[in-house]
């Protein structure tokens, strides 16, 4: 379900109504659900206290049958309607979790990867954990106390002027008194929401930073430090927690005041009311037992008030992903024609990357044109701009001028499926998942289920990593670890190939793939490549020697411009950039 | 009751404090209890003034009313009192456990995190310590106030009225004893719960780390749907609890129900029949009512504490994980010499579950200020040998020394303040260039720093950069190119000036002018006051080194200086040959072949 329209606030009418959707009949059982339940329970206690003052007063234990049978039946009424309401509305409340989580995984594929850069990994987890389970309160138990407290009190008032409506005039101005104290404190409770948010967001970033850089951290003896940083972190939520149980805890308690305070109003003018004859004593126990009442579903209403803060901070950091701008809009429909290879081109490229405005741009004026079936490498120093340019072939960025064609078409203009069938990268730093063998493999298909192990196994040989594969117990089955932390760096670049490969894109991107290989696994690499598929258009981005020289053509990259382009030979006459880049590795050759 | 022992070890900390806690939640129910009275006794004077049906007696009605006001507001105040109370007993506990937890992440090492999922321990330190709170702030000290307040209300009761007595006695019972079998119904099912939402966390937490492969390969909308299956996965976990205490839940709610409405009724009867004073009536309700808040309260508590039970487990059993490598009890600190000598004796290394040794019978001498290459094929070992130097991990066989004494027997901490590394796969922490180099070395002076800046080359790449050195390098570094990241790594190891630098393949994404500088800056002037040890694949960077080891399949194969192995014609003398026959192309056509024949000639 996609998420709503951009800048539909999320706690609101309309927010609701777009989490709810079709699961509006649950909401509105629940609602009347609520009303049975507390009226059942006022019911019961009202017709037990006017038997009670009846026996008092004299009448006879057979005279008391009828209301002990309606006090049976208000409990056991009241019971299936508490038991209904707490099932329905935690199915609800499933439904509106994944929801909201829907909506954030959504968002998150829609701005990925550009529009996450800023962000921090323990930052999202949280919004998409933490925040979404506030949100689903908000959807799934607040808004039902919310409807329900504004259709039960005026019952129960009504009851209550049944009753003595004399008692009833009085006891609901007093009503209005239970409001008054999370009316008065919002701004407070918003304050502090807000705060303790964003503290266990933060916590959660630290902690999680943490968690990922452990050797770094004891490594370099650091650990008091960071010790200390969440230890503040800690405290401040701690601070602010307390600071938060203070109001809402005020509040809690008005409200209960003010519950007593309807029953004592009631029992002050029920009995001046009985004093002058006007109400039958046997009913002044019942009048004041429902002005007891009439304030539950206030109550009720209140016990989630006091996360009112919290649902708000919540709803705006979960917004803060629904709405962020698409930075690479992939709602293009064009194919590329064919199943064969393609050729890519770039055409005035110039790029900077967010933040780095005040420098010059990180690619500028970047023309190139690669032939279907080349295989090309690129060149160039540390920073040049080498994955920045892959990074636009793959589109995880659209240039800031001119543009990258693949197969003739702006990849603008692509469907995201016929792009991912388009360009495949294997990026410099590769990422395995915390899975599987398989499953990391299988990402690469769009249909998981059309692929048999034959194919798993046959692009795990072309990336020569299948005898390892073999030797591990479990097999395709092996789990990776963290980051692929269980396999050699050498071994990852080499699944990461695999899954490339699987993918079967119509042109390869490898950024420094083979850079941890040694130079006879390197080769066997592109051996296996080249035999595999004849004619895949390949770009190799590479500093070792070995590796550009594999290729037909070089193109040498620097400070973002094109300043060499064609043959090794050819760019050690003309190109000084390349000649600096090649010269020490053949003079280091002892 | 559903009180687990695991959590005490956290509470204990907090014993004064949640003492407290129920001092006032039992105050809180003498004040209700006292308006009972109070207000019996209003109801009683109004009746008494009704029936004589003189209505200036009705005045009499209002002193205990009053009373009863007074009373209403002080339990309120205690309320809001005990709400404070709860909290900051239950945050001192969260902090406690917040600060065991980190600390035992950083005892537990480099390998650990690398085993476990990293958004786990997210969830474990974050949310699950957060679920603590009401377990331990409302939950249980609700217990001891549900035991008390009850327990005193049916003697005061039975006192009045023996049948309602019982049968309140009945209705409270039925909380604990519904509680015990639903705990019984859930077994091992509540566990569970945790272990679900911190694999989905974990998921979570891994899919958005990777999320630009999962771009590049056109996946997102896959591992979308995929973590929609496990959200469900921890729905069916989560429901099954929630099931159960529903079920409490309502079996609870009714026996309550069910107890005050039969106790009313009971009174009632008993009154039509006289056994019961008409002031007496009042009271039993009053009571029998407040005999039940308690339980209600812990009903409710228990609907907010019940993950901070399932979430304890998490945090034992995180706290509970010994470390890879532990600290020698009686450990002393060594006399190092600077640089000092490291020697591997037949080290053989295996990781858990693996078919094959990682590593088997490896030799290496180091000696004191010297560089010592390790090359070999890609799996051939080279990182794990790294990882026994730095005693990330132990030998399963053998041993290593460092002047002399057994890894196993130096304090961690000594070990690690004399060694330094550049890891394979780099990571930097949050902040800027500058952060990063100087949290090596926070004592270290500005032009200290510089220096290793300088070496490592950081300052060519920084004055390329808008913001120079504070540009930020943004989480593990990914707003830095490959060859940028590797350089601030490197200066903040030599930054740290340790006498013991590992630099596992800390030059592969750099370009050969800057990898020639680096490599000649790290072997220069002033580096035998080091001992070195570099991982690489590219020849050029070890080429200059004292000692080659060539490693395959876990065995060193070949050990000596460069020149004297490529003479000899063994494994490393191959290793140059392909790299020879790689360039052959690029040699053959220009003049940099012949300085290339030239030296190839001279190797011979
Ligand atoms: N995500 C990012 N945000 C901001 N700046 C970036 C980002 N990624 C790269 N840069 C900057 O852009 C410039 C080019 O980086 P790029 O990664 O393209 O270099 P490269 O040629 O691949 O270098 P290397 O060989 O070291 O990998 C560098 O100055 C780098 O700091
Ligand atoms: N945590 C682990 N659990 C299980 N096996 C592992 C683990 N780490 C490494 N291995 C295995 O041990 C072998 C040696 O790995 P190591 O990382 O030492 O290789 P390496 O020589 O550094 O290779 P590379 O040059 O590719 O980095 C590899 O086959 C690898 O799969
Ligand atoms: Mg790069
Ligand atoms: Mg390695």
């Amino acid at each position: 379900m996609n998420p709503p329209a951009p800048g539909t606030p999320l706690v609101s009418r309309t927010g609701l109504r777009s989490a709810l959707g079709r699961s509006w009949p649950i909401f509105a059982t629940c609602v009347l659900l609520n009303l049975v339940s507390v009226a059942a329970g006022a019911a019961g206690a009202a017709v037990g206290a006017w038997a009670v003052s009846r026996a008092i007063l004299g009448a006879s234990a057979d005279d008391l049958v009828t209301p002990v049978v309606v006090v049976a039946a208000c409990v056991a009424v009241r019971a299936g309607a508490t038991w209904l309401e707490a099932w329905l509305s935690h199915d609800l409340s499933f439904q509106m979790m994944s929801r909201v989580r829907g909506w954030i995984f959504t968002s998150l594929a829609r701005i990925a990867p550009a529009g996450l850069a800023r962000r921090r990994t323990g930052d999202v987890a949280t919004t998409t954990l933490a925040d979404s389970e506030a949100l689903e309160i908000f959807y799934a138990h607040s808004s039902i106390y919310v409807a329900s407290a504004a259709i039960t009190t005026p019952v129960l008032a009504v009851g209550l002027g049944i009753v003595d409506p004399v008692v009833a005039v009085a006891v609901v101005p007093v009503l209005a008194l239970a409001g008054i104290a999370p009316l008065m404190l919002r701004r407070r409770a918003l304050r502090h929401g807000q705060a303790i948010r964003d503290t266990l967001a933060e916590l959660a970033a630290d902690v999680s930073e943490n968690a990922g850089a452990v050797r770094e951290i004891v490594g370099y003896g650091i650990t008091a430090d960071r010790e200390e940083r969440i230890r503040e972190l800690d405290q401040r939520l701690g601070r602010l927690q307390v600071a938060n149980a203070r109001r809402a805890g005020l509040e809690t308690s008005v409200a209960g005041v003010v519950a007593i305070l309807c029953v004592l109003v009631a029992g002050a003018v029920g009995a001046w009311r009985v004093g002058n004859g006007t109400l039958d004593a046997t009913l002044l126990a019942p009048a004041m037992t429902l002005a007891g009442f009439t304030p539950a579903a206030l109550l009720q209403l209140i016990g989630v008030t006091r996360h009112t803060g919290t649902t708000h901070q919540a709803a705006q950091r979960i917004a803060a992903l629904l709405y962020a701008p698409t930075p690479v809009d992939r709602s293009g429909t064009a194919t590329i024609p064919g199943t064969g290879t393609i050729g890519l081109t770039a055409h005035q490229v110039g790029f900077t990357w967010p933040g780095t405005a005040d420098g010059p741009p990180t690619l500028q004026d970047v023309n190139l044109r690669i032939a279907p079936g080349e295989n090309v490498a690129v060149a160039g120093r540390s920073g040049a701009g080498k994955s920045t340019f892959a990074a636009l072939l793959a589109r995880f960025a659209d240039p800031d001028d001119g543009e990258v064609q693949a197969g003739g078409t702006d990849l603008r203009a692509l469907h995201p499926q016929a792009m991912a069938a388009a360009v495949g990268l294997v990026p410099q730093d590769v990422f395995l998942f915390h899975d599987t063998i398989r499953a990391n493999l299988l990402l690469a298909v769009s249909e998981p289920e059309g692929v048999d192990d034959d194919a798993l196994w046959h692009a795990l040989e072309t990336a020569q990593i299948a005898e390892l594969v073999r030797t591990l117990p479990d097999g395709l089955d092996a789990v990776v670890g963290e980051r692929g932390a269980a396999l050699s760096g050498g071994e990852r670049q080499r699944l990461a190939l695999a899954r490339a490969i699987l993918a079967g894109a119509r042109a390869l991107v490898l950024d420094e793939t083979v850079s941890q290989l040694d130079v006879s696994s390197e080769r066997d690499v592109r051996d296996a490549l080249a035999a595999d598929r004849t004619g895949r258009t390949t770009i190799v981005i590479a500093h070792r020697l070995s590796t550009l020289l594999g290729a037909e053509r070089i193109v040498v990259l620097d400070h973002g411009r094109v300043v060499g382009d064609g043959t090794h030979h050819e760019l050690l006459e003309t190109c000084a950039t390349y000649r600096e880049l090649v010269e020490p590795q053949l003079a280091a050759l002892p | 009751m559903l009180i687990d022992r695991t959590v005490f070890r956290f509470v204990a900390a907090a014993r004064g404090r949640l003492a407290g806690v129920v001092a006032l939640g039992l105050a809180a129910s003498a004040a209700a209890v006292a308006t009972a009275f109070a207000l019996a006794e209003v109801v009683t004077r109004v009746l008494a003034a009704a029936s004589s049906g003189n209505a200036g007696e009705l005045s009499a009605a209002f002193p205990p009313l009053a009373i009863a006001a007074a009373l209403t507001l002080t339990r309120a105040a205690l309320l809001w009192w005990r709400e404070q109370a709860s909290v900051q007993a239950a945050v001192e506990v969260k902090h406690r456990v917040r600060r065991q937890l980190v600390r035992h992440l950083f005892h537990l090492g480099p390998t650990h995190s690398r085993r476990v999922r990293g958004g786990s321990v997210q969830a474990t330190l974050v949310d699950g310590v957060e679920h603590l709170q009401a377990y331990v702030g409302f939950y249980l000290p609700q217990v001891v106030v549900s035991l008390v307040v009850p327990t005193a209300l049916v003697g005061i009761l039975a006192s009045r009225d023996i049948g309602v007595a019982l049968l309140v006695a009945a209705g409270v019972l039925s909380v604990p004893v519904a509680q015990r079998v639903w705990r019984r119904l859930l077994g091992r099912r509540a566990n569970h719960h945790w272990d679900a939402y911190e694999t989905y966390a974990a998921r979570i937490a891994d899919t958005i780390a990777g999320i630009v492969t999962l771009v590049s390969l056109g996946a997102t909308q896959r591992a979308g749907r995929r973590l929609a299956e496990q959200a469900e996965h921890l729905r069916a976990a989560t429901t099954a609890n929630l099931r159960a205490s529903l079920g409490v839940y309502v079996v609870t709610n009714t026996a309550m129900g069910a107890g005050t409405a039969g106790a009313t009724v009971l009174a009632a009867i008993h009154a039509a029949q006289g056994h019961l004073q008409p002031a007496d009536v009042l009271l039993v309700l009053f009571l029998a009512a407040e005999c039940f808040r308690p339980l209600q309260d812990l009903q409710t508590y228990w609907h907010e504490g019940f993950y901070g039970l399932s979430a304890a487990r998490g945090i034992t059993q995180l706290l509970d994980t010994p470390p890879d490598v532990a600290e020698h009890p009686d450990a002393r600190r060594a006399t190092l010499n600077t640089p000092p000598a490291m020697k591997v004796h037949h080290v053989g290394y295996r990781y858990p579950d693996a078919p094959l040794d990682a590593l088997h019978d490896v030799s290496v001498d180091i000696p004191a200020g010297s560089t010592v290459a390790v090359v070999g094929p890609s799996g051939a070992g080279k990182s794990t040998l790294v990882q026994l130097l730095l005693r990330d991990i132990d030998p399963a066989s053998g041993s290593i020394t460092i002047d002399g004494h057994d890894l196993r027997d130096v304090p961690l901490n000594q070990l690690r303040g004399v060694t330094a590394r550049v890891a394979q796969d780099v990571v930097l922490l949050n902040g800027s260039i500058w952060d990063n180099v100087r949290l090596a070395a926070p004592a270290a002076t500005r032009a200290e720093l510089h220096e290793a800046i300088r070496a490592s080359r950081v300052d060519e790449m920084a004055s390329a950069l808008p913001a120079g050195l504070d540009t930020p390098v943004g989480e593990r570094g990914n707003a830095l190119s490959g060859g940028q990241r590797q350089r601030v790594a490197l200066a903040r190891a030599l930054a740290s000036r340790a006498p013991v630098l590992v630099l596992d393949e800390a030059t592969s994404a750099l370009d050969a002018e800057n990898e020639a500088l680096v490599t000649q800056a790290l072997h220069g002037p002033g580096a035998d006051a080091r001992t070195t040890i570099v991982v690489a694949h590219r020849l050029s960077t070890v080429a200059s080194a004292d000692v080659v080891v060539v490693l395959d399949r876990g065995r060193v194969v070949e050990a000596g200086p460069p020149a004297e192995l490529a003479r000899t014609g063994g494994a490393w003398a191959r290793m140059l040959d392909i790299q020879r026959e790689s360039l052959r192309t690029a040699a053959r056509a220009t003049r940099p072949l012949q300085d290339a024949t030239h030296h190839d000639g001279a190797a011979r």
